[in-house]
């Protein structure tokens, strides 16, 4: 990719990034070996070999590497966004049976495939509004876990509004505690009310407090607005002050009825990238992790989600799938994300057929197959990225990922300098951005030139 | 009849190992270790959960039947009164 006055190269199944100068991406495109003694020559051989780590789709019986409990789909704030209606339909809690049923399962299946752990994550609705199905979920996983040598690993996305006792029960048990927080309060209320006189800032900071002195690892989950987007580093420094996390995750809003109805709109994806990355850079400046869901570059992935890597998530009704979604938004885009089922007597079933169809919806995404962020996005999230208007390349989610990844390269190769020239040069960023083709194969029309040049 | 309620000894302390976990009394410097699914019904307790929701709770992760989770409810009860780990106080109903 064209960075600056210089290009970026990228091979991400090799783990190999450079900036190069044009003469030397002259030489790759003319596919000539560097001569020998050339600085370029030891990643040239390396490029030259066939990856060894190639993710490959999955085969065999399934091999879930955590299993998803949602315990409820009920919730107990209104946030402004939220596409997922749990207010609006009450839901009742998953029954104690269906848990165990699934937590067995899971335990059996480590002990059966030589796993040293056992990982379970909750999701909701809001899980902790079914406190009793998370509490006997993790004893019986860690009853198990003590019996068979394994260990126990859990993670929660809440929203923190729990209170004092249970926020200590997240902080004891918990791994990690994925905490949605959109920032200080005057953002945070505006988003995520408790209802429509009432803020939930207050209840969560307070959880946020508790959990910053637990043992688990804290991760805040900021959703990003049109409004909020240019205040990240802002958000990011006072997130690290004062609740000093292991992680901060910041991810645009999705675009929903809700929200647009709320006046809620997403960041301008220029705007995001630009300043996610100076979000990240202040905290690195204070030790934590800054990331965008889409751009984790460090291992190559077929699947953005849980979808295609055998991943069981239970519903309420013990129903098994693929993904956390409800199941209308699948089917509203043509997708069959079920798995499977926990039966009333506790058995659990899962159907083979349905394991290979989601396996090979992780593979086929066409779309992405000339793009450099295909094996770290890997074509994002499966139900909202089929909709008809997520078009290839030209989209906000395509140009975010683009200009986030490719700047995050730069800095990683110590060029922070030319990521800050590309993000505040519109065209050029623009250009980056909307590249209809990234393999070095498809530069070879303007090899000549280049050659030339 | 209503179940009594308990709560736990002032003096204790308690750290969550991966195996169940260890109960200090910082007046006499005993501990105690507890496994599964004793460490499970600790925890419980200390969150103030009613007879009834423990008994619910404690059937679900030991996997017993609501005879034997009642005995050991009961049974694991009174053992930590006599030590002195809970104490009794009113009644649930």
């Amino acid at each position: 990719m064209p960075v600056a006055d210089r290009w970026l190269l990228y091979a991400p199944l090799h783990r190999v990034a450079a900036v190069v100068n044009r003469a030397a991406l002259a030489h790759l495109v003319s596919a000539a070996a560097p001569l020998s003694g050339n600085e370029c020559a030891g990643w040239w051989r390396l490029l030259a070999e066939y990856p060894a780590d190639l993710p490959a789709r999955r085969t065999g019986p399934p091999d879930p590497q955590f299993l998803g409990l949602i315990t409820t789909r009920a919730c107990n704030l209104s946030c402004r966004y939220c596409g997922f209606g749990a207010q609006q339909h009450p839901s009742p809690a998953m029954p104690l049976a269906t848990a165990v049923a699934a937590v067995d399962w899971m335990a059996n299946h480590a002990t059966r495939v030589g796993r040293p752990t056992l990982d379970i994550h909750f999701f909701g609705g809001e899980p902790m509004m079914a406190p009793e199905v998370v509490e006997v979920a993790v004893h019986r996983a860690r009853a198990l876990a003590a019996e068979r040598r394994l260990t126990a690993r859990f993670e929660i996305a809440t929203n923190g509004v729990c209170g004092p006792r249970l926020a200590d029960f997240l902080g004891t048990y918990m791994d990690r505690v994925v905490l949605s927080l959109d920032g200080p309060r005057d953002i945070h209320d505006r988003h995520r009310p408790r209802d429509p006189h009432r803020g939930s800032f207050a209840a969560v900071s307070r959880t946020a407090q508790r959990l910053r002195e637990a043992e688990c690892a804290l991760c805040l989950r900021a959703c990003v607005t049109a409004d909020t987007a240019p205040r990240l580093a802002q958000i990011a420094r006072w997130l690290c002050d004062r609740y000093r996390p292991a992680a901060i995750d910041f991810e645009p809003l999705q675009p929903t009825a809700p929200a647009g109805d709320a006046d809620l709109a997403p960041p301008d994806p220029y705007v995001f990238a630009t300043s996610f990355l100076e979000a990240q850079r202040v905290a690195a400046d204070h030790g934590v992790r800054c990331v965008y869901s889409a751009a984790l570059l460090a291992e190559p992935r077929l699947s953005f989600c849980p979808v295609g890597n055998d991943t069981l998530i239970v519903a309420p009704d013990g129903s098994i799938r693929g993904c956390y979604l409800r199941e209308r938004e699948w089917q509203a885009r043509g997708l069959d994300l079920r798995l499977g089922w926990v039966g009333a007597d506790g058995t659990l079933t899962l159907e083979p057929s349905a394991i290979e169809r989601l396996r090979g919806s992780a593979v086929a995404q066409p779309r992405c197959a000339r793009c450099f962020c295909r094996w770290s996005c890997a074509g994002g999230c499966h139900v909202n990225r089929a909709a008809p208007e997520a078009a290839v390349g030209g989209d906000s989610f395509c140009i975010q990922t683009r200009l986030i990844s490719a700047a995050q390269l730069l800095d990683q190769l110590g060029q922070t300098g030319i990521a800050k020239q590309l993000l505040g040069d519109r065209a050029a960023a623009r250009a980056l951005a909307v590249r209809p083709a990234d393999r070095l194969r498809d530069w070879s029309a303007v090899a000549g030139s280049m050659a030339n040049g | 009849m209503a179940e009594p309620l308990y709560r736990l000894a002032p003096d204790l302390r308690w750290a969550v190992e991966p195996t169940g976990l260890i109960l200090f009394d910082l007046r006499t410097d005993r501990t105690w270790r507890l496994d599964y699914p004793h460490a499970a019904l600790w925890d419980l307790l200390s969150r103030g959960y009613r007879s009834d929701r423990l008994e619910r709770s404690l059937g679900a992760i030991a996997g017993l039947e609501v005879r034997a989770t009642r005995r050991l409810l009961r049974e694991t009860l009174d053992t930590w009164c006599a030590e002195g780990l809970i104490l009794k106080e009113g009644s649930d109903g």
